[in-house]
């Protein structure tokens, strides 16, 4: 390209408007702590560790990019998670220049299992009977919901151009059939709830009043069972959490987080985190300070409990009521986004009702 | 004869009740209390204390949830223990 136009003028710079540029910030540094404030030098990060004037040594960061940087009381963690690896682990945009996140992604199923048990071989196109009619019940199932059975039956056409398309599977095909099956579909070796991946199915009693009649205590009141309630052990979920890819990026010791944009600026509390707030500090704290023989680092895991009815379908009254909990040892950001599969699903409630409407009638 | 909304909701709150202290078993009071070893990522394992920081709840019948009644008898539980104890 010649520097100038043929009238003698150069070539104008092309720039995109500035509210198209989209200038990505740089990825926050791992924190590093700043060995001047460091009073006195950590030879046991496990020892209490006090200034002269027997306050709490205050060990802080290297202020990032942004001016933030991080405060512990008492002593370093002996572990810090590297959040920010790669731009994946500070957004979700398909979008997103590069690199993959960090950490491995477990599957959705995930949830339900423990990271502790692998399950067995088996048949991958489970309920279905091979990858044939498996493609296509599951572009049945999935996209708009305005497919019909008679088109799905007119897709086998389309679909038989697939590379993997066998003919030969489609003899007897019917979509009806085939979404009967799914519906009937009951694994018995490896169900959802799997008693493998630790899922406990029991009935739970719960005393119940009678219209007009009385007892004497809530003991000889009419017991009700109630069925179908699945439920994992707590702390199985726990130890299972910590075992996940993602427990990499679990902070063990709370922190208190501060950003001065300019050194001459007074430092201003950040409050964002599970474990930067009084709480989680408050409470690493006191179990910190308490005298035992264990020599071990002592963590908190911090337990964010949720239980919601969910509806699962647009029309009609299908629901489920889970309790599921969040490790608050990882950053919001990471919890946050669906792909992380950070929620742990503890147990999944029984519906009452209709069972109690039955029950009470009895009486 | 059906029953009545009000039983219907003491019927639901006493399930919650009995499902939640069926969550917070015995293996939980002694994790509360002393702590699990987990190893964690880095390969060194960790004393590791189980604490409940928010429960977020959507439905109506609204009531003090077991877990506080359990937290306090934990309470007491950790005022009682033994300092030589081993854990």
């Amino acid at each position: 390209m010649p520097e100038y136009l043929p009238s003698g003028h150069p070539y104008r710079t092309r720039r995109l408007p500035k509210c198209y540029r989209d200038e990505l910030p740089p990825i926050p540094l791992p924190p590093v702590i700043n060995a001047t404030e460091l009073t006195p030098p950590p030879t046991d990060v496990f020892t209490d560790a006090l200034n002269t004037n027997g306050l709490p040594a205050i060990f802080e960061t290297q202020p990032d990019d942004y001016g933030v940087y991080r405060q512990y009381s008492y002593s370093l963690p002996s572990y810090t998670p590297n959040e920010y690896a790669s731009f994946s682990d500070l957004c979700n945009s398909p979008n997103a220049l590069g690199n993959e996140s960090t950490t491995e992604k477990p599957g959705w199923l995930s949830a339900f299992t423990s990271s502790t048990h692998t399950t067995t071989e088996k048949n991958p196109f489970s309920p279905f009977l091979n990858a044939t009619t498996f493609r296509l019940m599951s572009w049945f199932g999935s996209g708009s919901n305005v497919k019909s059975i008679s088109e799905l039956d007119r897709l086998v056409k389309d679909v038989i151009l697939a590379d993997d398309f066998k003919k030969g599977d489609l003899d007897k095909f019917s979509a009806t059939r085939e979404a009967a099956r799914l519906d009937s579909y009951q694994d018995k070796e490896s169900p959802i709830f799997s008693p493998a991946d630790g899922w406990i199915e029991r009935s739970v009693q719960i005393p119940v009043p009678a219209e007009r009649v009385k007892h004497t205590s809530e003991e000889t009141a009419p017991v009700f069972e109630v069925p179908g309630l699945y439920h994992r052990s707590l702390v199985g979920v726990v130890k299972s959490a910590f075992q996940e890819p993602v427990a990499a990026k679990y902070h063990i010791a709370p922190f208190k987080e501060f950003w001065r944009p300019t050194k001459d600026d007074p430092p201003e509390r950040v409050y964002s985190k599970v474990y930067s707030g009084d709480t989680a500090i408050a409470e690493h704290e006191k179990i910190r300070s308490q005298p035992r023989p264990c020599t071990l680092e002592t963590v908190v895991a911090t337990i964010m409990l949720w239980s919601d009815s969910t509806q699962l379908a647009n029309f009609g009254t299908a629901s489920l009521w889970p309790i599921y909990l969040f490790i608050g040892n990882l950053s919001k950001y990471t919890r946050c986004k669906p792909t992380s599969f950070a929620a742990h699903h503890l147990a999944y409630i029984p519906k009452v009702c209709l069972h109690m409407m039955t029950l009470l009638t009895m009486f | 004869m059906a029953a009545s909304s009000a039983v219907l909701t003491h019927c639901r709150r006493q399930l919650m009740h009995a499902i939640w202290l069926l969550l917070l078993d015995e293996d939980f009071r002694n994790a509360y209390v002393y702590g699990i070893v987990l190893q964690f990522a880095d390969g060194i394992s960790r004393r590791v204390f189980l604490r409940f920081l928010t429960y977020a709840a959507d439905y109506p019948e609204k009531y003090v949830c077991p877990l506080f009644i359990l937290y306090c008898d934990l309470t007491d539980m950790i005022c009682k223990q033994d300092s030589h104890s081993v854990y």
